[in-house]
């Protein structure tokens, strides 16, 4: 819409994007377990010009208390944007956005938790935005579910997220900032890559089910890629020797 | 054994080889065609089942399974105190299940808020309703000494194989050392002494996945503390550690008593039964030791893992004491029974 990215070639003559990527290539990614001492698992991940610091709380007790579940645990996750995560200053606190967020990703972390294990608790995420550069809410999931499986909370599976989109009438992996801001579709996505299940879909803008079914097919591809960085993330924190 | 972080699994990771039927263990699930693991955890494979040694997460109370926590009381109501056991549920104690006679009301008299004691699940319910019990030989409430919270997962690893940690951890550090399974010690001692204890259970913390732990441990505890007085490995040689132990205590009850500013004209429950046994210990420790060697205390039938058989905790010896020695311990303990005695008439 609008602005000043009307003009933005968004793929050169060699099918090069903006930043020299190729459509199906991600950004950059460094993931690292721990980081919050004080949480019972927390992890780092910088993807890209975005930089996500998660950290898990729990199972514990949940207030007030008629918030509790009988039968099974709550996965609570608080996503927040640091002021300084922007150019323009954001203002602090939740807003309808990061409400959203919040969410979403409670929604896909519940799914892959075994939220029966812990009646009446709750599994408290953290997700701090420290910088942003498109893509939050991927990166934001993919360091969440790292946190919690540092903090033991038992799980089926790990969930990896990463989005694709269409700009320049080319369907791409991973937009970036100016691709998120100009292009024409954002379709974030939240996996189990082992089972194959989708646990987060968003999509922003629009696309044909051939343009969906190719934006889809990437995804699947690069979680997997993500998916083995971060089963290396976690393997990481215990190889290292001595204290 | 050595492991190395192959052994490492992560959510998700399916456990058994291809083809091959195995039984879902702790820390695994069955999805219906493999066993799969739902935490990150070191795999330990017993028999045909598939365990997992986790790494981390929090103390849950299972039922049946009667752990000896430290506890901390954080409510008092009129029948019952609120404790924290470290984890995600709080646990009870009921007024019937502590050895003291206590009258509607009087919860306070006994144990207040930021008490600690050393307590055993009694019951858990369905909804993790859990219940603990001090009416057991060496439950009590704790006077002295210092709290040390670590990671509970790592707690089987602190008392380590045989208890053979705690007794090393002991023998150097000259403390007394309780070990709770909710990831809570209680130690007791110089308090340079447990510094370096609570820098060991650091160490071991941080390490407990590594092989050589022990020697590493040692290696840390030998350079901060030189040589332990005597063979740690040969019981007989801690009994004169055990016979000191016992009176410190009994000194530190005398000195509690001249100045137990509580109970006014109440008859003075008593503070400190639990006296450690002065009898023979209800558990036997493992075959491989001579009877004579009872250890004091056994805690809890370690979870499938091979590496804490039989955790010990100790606080106290048990036998050959000259009668003299202990005789106000028999006296404690006998007055103990009868209050219980009392109650169970009720």
């Amino acid at each position: 819409m609008g602005g000043g990215g009307e003009d933005l070639t968004f793929i050169d003559d060699e099918g090069k994007r903006l930043d020299g990527r190729k459509p199906n290539e991600l950004r950059p990614i460094k993931m690292k377990l721990g980081g919050v001492p004080n949480a019972d698992g927390s992890a780092l991940v910088e993807w890209g010009d975005n930089k996500v610091m998660a950290a898990c709380y729990g199972p514990r007790e949940l207030h007030p208390k008629h918030k509790q579940h009988p039968m099974r645990a709550l996965v609570q996750v608080t996503y927040n944007m640091a002021p300084f995560s922007v150019s323009d200053r954001k203002r602090p606190g939740p807003d309808r956005r990061s409400q959203e967020i919040s969410k979403v990703l409670s929604e896909a972390l519940t799914h892959v938790t075994f939220v029966e294990q812990f009646p009446k608790a709750t599994i408290d995420v953290y997700v701090e935005i420290l910088q942003a550069s498109a893509g939050t809410r991927c990166v934001g999931l993919t360091a969440a579910s790292l946190a919690m499986a540092d903090a033991g909370i038992p799980m089926r599976d790990i969930v990896t997220s990463v989005a694709a989109g269409k700009v320049g009438g080319e369907i791409v992996l991973d937009l970036s900032k100016e691709e998120d801001n100009f292009g024409e579709a954002d379709l974030p996505i939240g996996m189990v890559v082992n089972s194959g299940e989708v646990v987060l879909l968003q999509m922003d803008g629009h696309m044909t089910t051939a343009e969906f079914e190719k934006a889809m097919g990437l995804i699947e591809d690069a979680a997997k890629e993500i998916y083995g960085m971060q089963v290396d993330a976690i393997k990481a924190k215990y190889s290292e020797v001595g204290a | 054994m050595s492991r190395s972080n192959k052994d490492i699994t992560v959510p998700g990771t399916i456990m058994n080889p291809p083809g091959e039927k195995m039984q879902a263990g702790n820390g695994t699930f069955w999805n219906g065609q493999d066993v799969v693991a739902n935490i990150v955890g070191l795999r330990n494979q017993r028999g045909a089942y598939m365990n997992l040694i986790p790494m981390g997460g929090r103390y849950v109370p299972q039922p049946r399974k009667n752990d000896l926590i430290i506890g901390i009381i954080t409510d008092t109501a009129p029948s019952y105190w609120t404790v924290d056991i470290n984890s995600p549920y709080t646990a009870m104690l009921h007024v019937n299940d502590c050895p003291w006679k206590v009258d509607f009301g009087e919860t306070v008299r006994y144990l207040n808020n930021g008490d600690v004691i050393i307590a055993k699940i009694s019951e858990v319910g369905e909804l993790r309703k859990v219940y603990v019990s001090l009416k057991e030989k060496g439950l009590r409430r704790l006077e002295s000494g210092h709290i040390i919270t670590m990671s509970p997962s790592k707690v089987p690893r602190v008392i380590g194989k045989k208890g053979s940690m705690l007794s090393m951890l002991k023998a150097y550090t000259n403390c007394r050392i309780f070990v709770g399974q909710n990831g809570r010690l209680w130690v007791d001692g110089k308090h340079e002494n447990i510094l370096v204890l609570e820098e060991a259970v650091n160490r071991i913390e941080a390490m407990s996945h590594m092989p050589g732990l022990t020697t590493e441990i040692e290696a840390f505890l030998k350079s901060r503390l030189g040589e332990p007085s005597g063979d740690y490995r040969e019981h007989d040689d801690r009994r004169g550690d055990r016979r000191d132990d016992r009176r410190d205590r009994r000194d530190d009850r005398r000195d509690r008593r001249d100045e137990r500013p509580r109970e006014e004209a109440k008859p003075e429950p008593v503070e400190e039964p639990k006296e450690e046994p002065v009898e023979e210990t209800d558990e036997p420790a493992p075959v491989e030791e001579p009877a004579a060697e009872t250890v004091e205390d056994t805690v809890e039938e370690a979870p499938a893992e091979e590496t804490t058989e039989e955790p010990v905790i100790s606080i106290v010896g048990a036998d050959g004491e000259p009668a003299d020695d202990i005789s106000e311990d028999i006296k404690e303990e006998s007055e103990v029974k009868e209050v219980i005695f009392e109650e169970e008439g009720d």
